[in-house]
This record gives structure tokens, sequence and C-alpha cells, in this order.
């Protein structure tokens, strides 16, 4: 029997213990394997504040470092977790390099540095973070930090120091990338955001350069403008162009830019990359920031009118709010291109051949034989638009080749500035002293006008080719070939002497105004004179039948006897009584002259007459009668005409009832 | 009075005269140095005079004939430079469009074209031709004057048919009329558009030569056709090639190469000038 003393642990007791020591040994172990090395990682991050305590609106940075051994993978994708109203700008990384050298063994460390530029809009009291970054494909992250955001002008004023601004040592502003000890060069020199706590030099507006200032704002925020200089060039003169961004806005970065437009130029890049042109423009009563974005040198290829200078870029812009971005197209330049003049031109200018030069040439060497050649080099030193070939200096027995070229030219003070070199090889084929003549280039300098850089090549001498020597088989003839083709072109043509003589071309019948309506003009004259004779012979039968009328028969004879009475005879009776009669067959188609006078009234109010016209046509007929057979006196036959036209005038003037 | 009238137009006549002067001079001695120095074998100051004298305003069919030879004669030597043959080309159509009888200028031209198509195919494996648009192929079946004479007599015919048969009663002379008048019509009515087409050609359109190795087609925008738009070649004109600039925008220009419409730089033709 096994005594066991009180409290002592039964064996199935301690086999029971031991395995639970194992399991917690396990899981120390496994802990230790899985979290040592990232507690190994997590002790090389490191976040710091630039300040505890700031102001609503007052920007503070946040800076995460991170340390890691050589073998590790370069740490990457850097995050900061941020409560609600605050606005970051950033991170902009920047990495370092650690050497130590410890009992003769060498360890390397990398260092990663990630910034935030963080301005918070709320008071109250906050946490920061935690700020990440990704280590060998893991994220690790570091503690939060705490973060007193106080009212605006809670806070007591600095004094004047000579610290950049977040608080970070001189020459080490995260947020400035463009200043001396920033860590990147960026792409925009942007204008420092202005530190109300420091003391700024006094602004000078006439220390602005003319060509950064500009008449109005464009753009109460931001705007972008070209300018060229000079901006009117003559093909091949080279001009500059330079892009100006402002902003109304303490600071601005660029976020993106497109190239610059500058069709039918050659652009030469003159903008420095590591130092941009930062300063402060009045533009109306306020002040700008202003930098300069880009600066080429162009060489105009073309005669024309051009715009250059076209870019569409984003800016943020930058204040103590936070940021804003906006994109803006600048203003392009007008740059006018014209030819040289004409007046003066030399034999040879190629347009585009624009600037000041020299020539120097070397020959060599002075002696060859017929059929050799001669190397000539000449250099062409100078400033402006190098030409690609020089006017060489032909003649027949020498044959120069195609130069070949080398050049050592690059923009300086606005030009292209230094050397091309041509050399040619002149194969000589004349026996004697054969003077080669002048290499010329005829250019046009823009402050002078027309100018040739020349230099003579001088004379070689050249002497017969040796004989073949005695003994040595003569060179057969070569077989006789069939001319090249352009040689047969040529064996066509030879030179005109006539060359000033213009054969006036006459123009063609067609090229005159009148041809064409005159094509029509025949025709429609024939027709028209068709027309019109048809239309007179018609006018002259409608004037017959018109005379015929009755109507217009009694008119002639009422005009016949109103003459006659004037003059007092009594022979007016009769062509009035033929106005009468004519007016009543008109009206009523009754001939008066075959009715008994005492049935007159009777028949013509039958053929539609009036009863009161038809007893005025009785009764001036009874007058006529009257007159005609008894002693009438002048004035009778004159009341008697005057009484019948006025009869008449009242018949012609009735409508017979239904007529 | 009279000596003082004198003096006056003199001086007028001076005047007028003088500033024409040194121009015309100029461009002659330039047309001269230019042909002086083909005839000593320097085709390429040649070539510069004869330019000079052509930007002088100094166009004659000779001086044309005489700048083909000089750029044909640089073609062949080793100062040869891209578009001598094209300019060469230019030079000989100048020439013919000046004058068109001339039978030489004619022959050295195929010639010419000949060569540039072997060139061509030999480069490129491609000898590219176009035949002439529709309508400037009926156009170009007679010369101008021919269409504006067959317009002219049309027109005659026209009004003589119509004045007998309004005039004349008798049935001959009637019958004689109206075949007038039918003929003249018909004759009219092919003969005026044909006419007019001609001058619209001309008046609107400007005889040009490619002078560049070859000239690509571009659209308005200057950006190159693809090659489906440019409907079935190789969306380039030939060095040599006639063409016909219809209009100019900036640096480019509309040109009609056979019946194709598109636009190439200016830098790649030259106009030619009648």
């Amino acid at each position: 029997m096994i005594l066991q003393a009180p409290g002592c642990p039964r064996p199935h007791c301690l086999a029971q213990s031991r395995r639970h020591v194992c399991a917690w040994g396990l899981r120390v172990l496994l802990f230790l394997i899985c979290c040592l090395p990232k507690l190994a990682l997590a002790q090389r991050l490191n976040t710091e504040l630039s300040a505890r305590q700031v102001e609503v609106g007052e920007t503070f940075v946040v800076q995460l470092t991170t340390l890691v051994d050589d073998d590790s993978a370069q740490p990457q994708n850097p995050s900061l977790k941020l409560p609600p109203g605050f606005v970051a700008l950033g991170p902009n990384v920047s990495t370092q390099q650690q050497i130590s050298i410890v009992n003769g063994r060498m360890s390397r460390n990398y260092g990663v540095t990630a910034s935030w530029s963080v301005t918070p809009t709320k008071a109250g009291r906050y946490t920061i973070g935690p700020a990440s970054i990704v280590v060998q494909g893991r994220r690790l992250s570091d503690d939060a930090q705490t973060l007193e955001v106080l009212p605006q002008g809670a806070l007591p004023r600095q004094p004047s120091q000579p610290q950049a601004r977040g608080g970070f040592p001189q020459g080490f502003d995260p947020f400035d990338p463009f200043g001396p000890g920033g860590p990147f060069g960026g792409r925009l020199g942007r204008p420092s955001l202005p530190d109300p706590s420091l003391d700024e030099p006094a602004f000078d507006p006439a220390s602005v350069p003319d060509e950064w200032r500009v008449a109005k704002a464009l753009d109460p925020l931001a705007f972008i403008v070209s300018k060229a200089s000079p901006k009117k060039v003559v093909v091949g003169q080279a001009l500059t162009l330079k892009v100006f961004a402002y902003s109304s806005y303490p600071a601005f970065d660029d976020v993106s830019v497109t190239d610059v437009t500058r069709k039918e130029f050659l652009a030469y890049d003159l903008t420095r990359k590591d130092q941009v042109s930062v300063r402060r423009v009045p533009i109306g009563d306020q002040l700008f920031g202003a930098a300069q974005i880009r600066e080429l040198m162009l060489v105009p290829l073309s005669v024309g009118h051009f715009k250059v200078g076209e870019l569409t870029m984003e800016l943020a812009l930058i204040s103590r709010s936070g940021q804003k971005v906006v994109k803006r197209t600048s203003v392009p330049a007008d740059v006018e291109v014209v030819e040289p003049p004409m007046k003066g031109r030399p034999v040879g200018y190629r347009l585009g051949d624009v600037g000041h030069f020299q020539l120097k040439v070397e020959v060599a060497p002075r002696e060859v034989e017929a059929g050799g050649a001669v190397a000539i080099t000449a250099w062409l030193e100078g400033q402006g638009n190098f030409p690609g070939s020089l006017s060489i200096p032909e003649q027949n027995g020498v044959e120069f080749s195609q130069p070949t070229i080398n050049e050592e030219i690059a923009p300086k003070d606005g030009a292209l500035t230094g050397y091309r070199k041509f050399t040619y090889v002149a194969r000589l084929s004349k026996v004697g002293s054969v003077d080669l003549g002048n290499l010329e280039l005829p250019y046009f300098n823009p402050s002078a006008g027309y100018e040739t850089a020349s230099a003579a090549l001088g004379r070689v001498n050249v002497i017969p080719a040796n004989a073949p020597r005695t003994g040595q088989v003569e060179a057969k003839p070569p077989l006789p070939q069939a001319p090249p083709p352009l040689e047969h072109i040529l064996q066509l043509m030879q030179p005109r002497q006539a060359i000033l003589s213009a054969t006036a071309k006459a123009p063609e019948l067609s090229d005159r105004t009148w041809f064409f309506p005159l094509l029509l003009l025949g025709p429609v004259l024939v027709v028209f004179g068709q027309t019109l004779t048809k239309a007179c012979k018609a006018l002259w039968v409608r004037g017959q039948a018109r005379k015929n009328a009755l109507s217009y028969r009694a008119q002639q004879a009422l005009k016949e006897a109103q003459g006659i009475a004037q003059s007092g005879s009594l022979d007016a009776v009769a062509p009035l009584e033929r106005a009468i009669v004519g007016v009543l067959e008109d009206k009523t188609g009754v001939k008066a002259r075959g009715v008994l006078r005492h049935e007159l009234v009777k028949t013509l109010t039958a053929g539609g007459l009036s009863h009161e016209l038809a007893k005025g046509a009785e009764e001036l007929l009874e007058r006529c009668d009257n007159v005609r057979f008894s002693a009438s006196s002048s004035r009778e036959v004159a009341e008697l005409v005057t009484d019948a036209a006025s009869w008449v005038a009242r018949v012609q003037s009735f409508r017979r009832k239904g007529g | 009075m009279g000596c003082l009238r004198t003096c006056v137009l003199c001086l007028l006549a001076f005047a007028l005269y003088a500033p024409s002067a040194p121009a015309d001079t100029s461009r002659e001695a330039s047309a001269r140095a230019g042909l002086e120095a083909l005839k000593q074998g320097a085709p390429t100051k040649a070539i510069e005079n004869f330019e000079l004298a052509s930007d002088r305003g100094l166009v004659t069919a000779d001086l044309s004939y005489n700048r083909a030879l000089a750029y044909l004669s640089r073609a062949k030597s080793p100062q040869a430079a891209p578009g001598d043959l094209g300019q060469a080309a230019a030079g000989l159509e100048e020439a013919l469009l000046q004058n068109p009888k001339d039978a030489d200028a004619e022959r050295a031209l195929d010639a010419l074209r000949a060569e540039i198509a072997r060139l061509r195919a030999k480069a490129r494996g491609e000898a590219l031709a176009a035949r002439p648009s529709i309508g400037r192929a009926i156009v170009g079946l007679a010369p101008r004057a021919v269409w504006d004479c067959l317009a002219l007599a049309a027109s005659i015919l026209v009004s003589l048919g119509l004045l007998l048969r309004g005039a004349v009663r008798r049935a001959d002379v009637r019958l004689a009329a109206g075949i007038s008048l039918g003929l003249g019509m018909g004759l009219l009515l092919l003969a005026t558009p044909l006419a007019y087409a001609a001058r619209w050609l001309s008046e609107k359109t400007e005889p040009a030569v490619i002078i560049s190795p070859e000239a690509r087609l571009l659209d308005e925008m200057g950006a190159r056709v693809s090659a489906p738009e440019a409907a079935g070649h190789p969306g380039t004109i030939p060095e040599g090639a006639l063409v016909y600039v219809h209009e100019k925008a900036g640096n480019l220009a509309k040109v009609e190469w056979g019946a194709t419409l598109a636009w190439v730089s200016l830098r790649e033709l030259r106009i030619l000038r009648e």
C-alpha cells in the first residue's frame, strides 16, 4: 500500500502538472518566436511631433523614423492615422544610412523618415497616430501621440529666432523640399509659408524684375503666364520662353504638369532642376507668390504667328487651413516669326541661318597628284542657329565630298554657342596650281543685318600622276558603259541663254469677267428681241382695235365737236350727234338713228339705260336738230356741246343693271 | 513754263523708275551669275543665284529650266541634297507651265519622273503613281482655250438658231435653224461647265511639286493620316509628284494628288509660278 503524505501530488496529478508546464513553455516559446523580431523592429520605430501644443490652423509636423538592418527590405508605404478635423500633407519620405564599426565588425543600418505636415481645424485634445510603415511585408505601428489643440491666440507668442517652420531645426524642413536642407529636390520651388512669428525682411516692389510682373491677376487664386522674349524674331533666331506660376496663397506646389506647347520650334530646356526661381510679385494691391516653372530657348523653324508656352498644371495651394488642388492652363505667349528682309540678302543665304559666326579653315596637304584629294577642315564658331552646311567653292576639276560634321554647341546667354566643324575631302583632277576659292556662310545677324563669314582655302599644287613604270602592264581602258540615268537626262538638257526673256502668257478667254455672261447674252438678246417684237405687234393690234371701239369713237367725236364749237361754227352739231349716238350704242346696243324719236326713251330704257339719261339723250338730239335747222347763235351751240359733254360723261360712268 | 514742266516730268519719271531699277538689275545679275556658275560646273552656286533671281520676282521659262538643270547637276554630284530631284522636277514643270510647247522640258521631265520612280521602286519596292481625279481628267482632255472657244461657238450657234427660227418662215431655213439650235444647246451645256471648271481649277488650285524625298499625308491638325484613311496607299506622296494645292493653313497645305485629298507640310512643296 502506498502512503501518501497529505499535500503530496498524486502520480496522475504530477503527470497532469508536467503537461501543464510543457504547454505553457510551448506557448511562451511560440510567443518569443513570433513576437521577438517584431519587438526588435518595433523598438526601431520612432514617432515625433514637432509640438505638443498648437493653435487651430497652425501646422505641425509628425515624423516617423524607421531603422532597418542591411539585409532587410526598405520600409515603404508609411501611413498616419488622424482624427477627424485634421488636414495632412505628405508624407515626404527621406532615407539615410548609418554605418557603425564595433570591435572591427561593421554593421549597416538604413533609416527611412516619413513626415506629414498636419494642420488642425478644431480645438481639443487628440490622439495622433499611430504612424505605421510596411517592413518586410508586415505593417508595423508605433505608439500614438497626444496633442493639445488650443484656440487661436491661446498660445504665448514665441520670440523671433532663426528657426525653421514647424519647430524643426534650421535647414531641416521636410515640407520645404526646395530649402537648403531639404531631403529631396522638388519640382516646383514654392514660396515658403510665411510664419507670422518671423520678422520678414522688408519687401521692395522695385526689386521685382519686369519679366515677373503682370498687369493684373488673371485669377484670384492662381494663374500661369508664359512670356516670350523677344516677341518678333526671324526664322532661326532664338528666343527665350519663360513660364511663371502665380498664386495668392501663402504657398503652393505642383502636383502635375504637362509639356509646353512649342510646335514649329526647336526647343532647348534651360530650366535648372536644382535651382527654382521663386519670388513675391505685387499685382494690383495684392502680393502674389510666383515661381518660374519653365525656361526654354526656342528656335523658330518657319514663318508665321504662333502661340507658344501653353501648359496645364495642377497646383496644390497651401494655407494654414489646409490645401486645395486647382488645375490651371497657362496663357500662351504670342510670337511672330518673319523672314529676314529681302533687301540686301546675299546669294546663297538660307532661311534659318541667323546669328554671328566666324569661319576658320585648314587645308592639308598643299600638294597632291592629279586625282588625289586634300582634307579641308572648317570651324564655324559663334552664336546662333548653326547651319548644316557651308557654301563650297565648286569649280571644274575640284569635287567636294559631303562634309563630316562634329560640333560642340550648347545654350548659353540666350543663344546656342559653340562651334561646328565641317571636314571635306576635295578631289583634284586638274593639273597645276589650283585656287580652291573661299568657303562661305552668308547669315543674318539681327543686330547688324546680313553678313558673310568667309575663309580662303588658298592654292593647292596639283602635280601630274606618275606614269606607269617600265615593264608594268598598262591597264586596259575600261569598257564603255551606259551612262547613269541622271547623266542621260543631263545630256538631254543644255543651259539656256535667254533667261531674261519672259514669254507673256495671254490670259484665257474665260479669265475675263464678261466671258460667261456673254455666253448667255447672245441667246438671251435674241429671245428678248423676239419677245419685244411680238409685244410691240400685240400693242399695235390692240391700239387699232381700241381705235375702232364705239366709246373711243364717241370720245373722238365729242372732242371734235368741242373744238369746232370753240370757233363758233354750227358744224359742231354733226360730230356731237355722232358722239351721242355712239355712246348710246356702246352702252345699250341701240342704234339711236334707226329709232323714232318718240320711242327713243322707251327703247333706251329697255336697253338698260336709266330713264333720266334716256330722256337727256332725247333732249340733246332734239336740241341738235333745232340748232341744225334754225338759226342759232354760237353761244347756244357752245351750251349744247357743254351739256352733251356732261351727259356723255354721266352715261359713260353709268352702269347698267346686271352689267 | 515749258521747261519747268519738263523738269517736273523728268523728276517724276526718275522717282517712279529709280526704286525699281536696282531690283531689276540685281535679279538679272543673279540670273546671269547663275548661268555662268552652271557653265563652270558649280551647280550649288548656280542654284543659289537662280533661286535669288526667282525670289526677286524674275519668272521666265528658261530660268526655271536652267534651275532644273542646276538641281539635276547637283543631284549627281557628291553635294547632292535630299529633294534635288524634286526641285529639278519642279523647275521643269514650271518651265512647261510657262511654255507648254517646250518639248525639251517635257522630254526631260518624263525621263526624270521615270528615274525617280525607278529609284523609289528600288528603295521601297514600289513605284507609286497617281491617276488624276475624274473631274481634272475630263477638264484636262483639252486646253482651257478649247473649252472657252467651244462655249463661245455654242453660244453663237444657239443665238443664230433662235434668230432664224423667229425671223424666217421658210421651211428649209427653219430646219437649219432648228439643227443649229439643238447643236448649239448641246455644245453649250457641255462646254460651259467644262470651261467654268477649268477656270475654277486654275483659279482655286495652285500646281506644286513635292520636293522632299516623300511627303507624308497629314490630317488638318498635322497628325499623320493612318493607313486605313489613306485608302490603299502607304500615306506618302513621292518626290517630284505634281499636286494641286487647294488650301493653306499655317504650315500645312491641302493638296490634291490623284484622287487623294490630304494635307502635307508646306516645306515639302514647291508651288509653281505661272
